[in-house]
């Protein structure tokens, strides 16, 4: 299981890459994503499916963009959280 | 079809008004080879190039009334010219050609400006009242043929296509970086928007008339999106609809040259060219575009169609390097910001079809905004009924929605996209509900701009001073938003009638006759399963057609994009990063032009998204832009090829 410091430099790693851009004073890690024109639909999926295929997490209608905005801090909370919660739940 | 151009209340000597108009007619010649003609008087200068499709013999332009009053310039067809002048002539009116331009010009003289909401066709002209002084231009309702306005040192200068302008003295382009924004982000120029300061395109379905120091300017015709009462029975909504684009295809058959078809392999094409035989009493001749590349290709289903049917059928076959080779000269005809190469295919069709000897094509564009063939109609009655639904039936519907597309088909994907729509199933964007997800994802490419402010103002401004607007069901909005954004801006001008008219083609649609179009207003969603796209058309057609064509389900036409730049035009990473070029456009930010630039050209195409492709582009087509007109190297120094017919009504004082 890899650490949430871990999870975060390597989440941004992934993301920059994939999406063509860089965590910048322009778009923050706090940004919200879809505003700032680095995720799309296809780039939304592809997101998802890598942090599922990572992390461990399934994602439905109330997951990630049902409560937190798509900032880079809110989806490594949002996975930290529902690893905890899967952890707990065993 | 033709080209017009012009300029009035100049504060230049009228002695030298037929020179200015040769240079500007010399630049939208493409557009009428046939002949060129010019009115002048003391305060206007105003003339036409004209392609010869109706009454070629006596069909001459300009054209002015008998008492010299009203003189017209005009660009385009009158579909129902032959009963307006039945109607005029049965008011006593005598007319001297045979040609729809002296329908136009009579019916003005007798209607006055009301006559434009008797006319079914695809126009743009000049109306210059000598008596009065005012100068009147108007579009057809759905923006057909273009028509640009400027103001340039006190005087008005209008035209068909913006190079016209460059031929007028001291006129210069400049981008302005807000419109260039919007048409970033939402695809297109917006309907008065050209993308350069200003400069304005007079939109769809309106007028501006300009008298002395005071202009005057409305709108004569509005999208009826609501239809009238429908049929009883889903049989009496498939005759409607079949009545319609028959009457429709007749009034279009109207020619005094040969008239072809291009069909794509997809549905409404297919329609079409079924009709244009029915109609015609005999198989059209058919054109289309067979892709080198699997992925874009048609040709199998554009085989099964013409076998058919049995039509005299020929190809363009089309590479990557030839999108890659011909872009610049395309987009030189497009005149505006483009954000897919779909246009390029295009341009390189209608060249072939005229090298065939054919100057007009019907199409089957406007089908997919009347009939509801966008996966945006679908993807917005799902998000409006979201909160009703459970999942399953979110992620059956999303399973219809663009099965096309790898990231919108499979069940982990329709469970992952709960999340992202979701999201969307809450107006965030006031007016735009439908387009949220689409302009959204337009943001990427208003990074590749420096100080784009909002991107979205514009489009929310437009929504909001649109009467009627908010009454509109969220499926009427969507469709409000296609005419108005990417059918008028893009699909209609860029990848329709500019890139035919390069070559002297004219092009003509059915599916947007506005019959046709209320007739779908009628009968949309109100037959059949709503996540079908385009049942109605699928009904009514499915008896004549091939079964592969009618099932075979949406496949948007596209074009290679960036990787084919990658892959044959490597110094393009030079040529879009160019610190001169970017220093001279001074609108983009270079910093990130060249970090997109670089990962475009070092990625795998697999990485490359859907909304890199459409910023990459934007981004090569702004700077050739830049190259064309900015600059100003779309200026033509030759002057006209054929010999310009002069009606000159300059003051006697002044030296012939």
């Amino acid at each position: 299981m890899k650490q949430e410091s871990e999870q975060y430099a390597e989440l941004k790693k992934y993301m920059e890459e994939q999406f063509m851009f860089e965590f910048d004073s322009e778009i923050t890690e706090d940004s919200d994503l879809f505003k700032a024109g680095v995720l799309d639909s296809f780039g939304y999926i592809s997101l998802m499916a890598h942090i599922e295929r990572e992390y461990g997490v399934k994602f439905g209608e109330d997951a990630l963009l049902g409560n937190v905005s798509a900032s880079l801090s809110g989806i490594v909370d949002f996975v930290a959280s529902a690893r905890r919660q899967t952890a707990e739940s065993r | 079809m033709c080209g017009i151009a012009g300029f009035h209340r100049s504060p230049l000597p009228a002695q030298g008004y037929r020179e200015l108009i040769d240079g500007m007619l010399a630049q939208i010649e493409h557009r009428g080879p046939d002949e060129a003609g010019c009115f002048l008087d003391d305060r206007t200068a105003m003339g036409t190039v004209r392609l010869s499709i109706i009454d070629l013999s006596s069909g001459s332009q300009p054209i002015g009334t008998p008492d010299g009053r009203y003189w017209l310039c005009y660009n385009g067809e009158l579909y129902n010219y032959r009963e307006l002048r039945a109607e005029l002539t049965r008011r006593g009116v005598a007319f001297r050609t045979e040609s729809d331009t002296e329908v136009v010009l009579t019916a003005w003289a007798t209607w006055g400006r009301s006559c434009l909401e008797r006319f079914n066709g695809a126009f743009a002209f000049a109306l210059y009242d000598t008596s009065t002084g005012e100068l009147h231009l108007a579009r057809d309702r759905f923006g057909k043929r273009p028509l640009y306005v400027a103001r340039h040192e006190g005087a008005w200068l209008f035209a068909s296509e913006m190079k016209a302008f460059l031929a007028y003295p001291g006129f210069e382009f400049d981008f302005d970086a807000q419109q260039l924004a919007s048409a970033f982000a939402t695809w297109t120029p917006l309907p008065a928007h050209s993308g350069y300061r200003g400069i304005e395109q007079l939109p769809m379905g309106e007028y501006l008339t300009i008298r002395g120091e005071e202009t005057e300017r409305g709108r004569w015709a509005a999208l009826d999106l609501a239809g009238g009462t429908p049929p009883a029975t889903e049989e009496e909504a498939v005759e409607l609809v079949r009545a319609e684009l028959e009457s429709a295809v007749d009034v279009r058959l109207r020619s005094d040259v040969e008239v072809g078809v291009y069909a794509s392999g997809g549905l409404d094409s297919s329609i079409i060219a079924h009709l244009t035989k029915e109609r015609a009493g005999l198989p059209p001749r058919t054109f289309s575009i067979e892709f080198e590349d699997a992925q874009f290709d048609e040709s199998a289903e554009q085989e099964e169609l013409t076998k058919h049917l049995g039509t005299h059928h020929s190809t363009v076959r089309v590479s990557d390097s030839d999108v890659v080779e011909t872009f610049p000269e395309a987009v030189l005809h497009a005149e505006v910001p483009v954000f897919r190469t779909a246009f390029v295919p295009m341009y390189l069709l209608a060249q072939h079809v005229r090298s065939e000897g054919i100057k007009v094509v019907l199409s089957g564009e406007g089908a997919d905004e009347a009939f509801l063939g966008y996966g945006v109609f679908k993807d917005v009655q799902l998000l409006s009924k979201w909160h009703e639904l459970d999942d399953e039936t979110r992620m059956k519907r999303m399973a219809q929605l663009y099965p096309y597309l790898s990231h919108f088909s499979g069940e982990d994907e329709h469970r992952r996209m709960l999340g992202l729509y979701r999201q969307f199933a809450e107006e965030t964007m006031p007016g735009l509900f439908s387009h949220q997800m689409r302009f959204q994802n337009g943001r990427f490419a208003v990074r590749l701009l420096k100080d784009a402010g909002d991107p979205f103002a514009a489009v929310r401004q437009l929504v909001a001073q649109e009467p009627g607007f908010a009454e509109l069901t969220p499926v009427q909005k969507a469709q409000w938003l296609e005419f108005k954004t990417l059918l008028s801006g893009y699909l209609l001008s860029t990848q329709g009638e500019r890139m035919a008219l390069a070559h002297g083609v004219e092009n003509r649609c059915p599916f947007l006759d506005p019959a046709v179009v209320r007739s779908a207003a009628t009968v949309n969603l109100r037959f059949g399963d709503p996540f079908d796209e385009k049942y109605l058309l699928k009904r009514a057609y499915e008896d004549v057609l091939p079964e592969r064509i009618v099932r075979k389900g949406k496949f948007p036409y596209r074009a290679p994009d960036s990787a084919a730049f990658v892959r044959s035009r490597p110094d393009y990473r030079d040529l879009l990063t160019d610190p001169g070029t970017l220093d001279d456009i001074g609108v983009l930010d270079a910093r990130f032009v060249r970090r997109f630039t670089d990962r475009v050209f070092d990625s795998p195409p697999e990485r490359i998204g859907t909304k890199e492709n459409q910023a990459f582009v934007l981004l090569a087509s702004t700077v050739w832009l830049h190259h064309w007109y900015v600059r100003g190297n779309a200026l033509r120094r030759a002057p006209l090829a054929v010999p310009l017919y002069v009606v000159d009504r300059r003051s006697s004082a002044l030296p012939a």
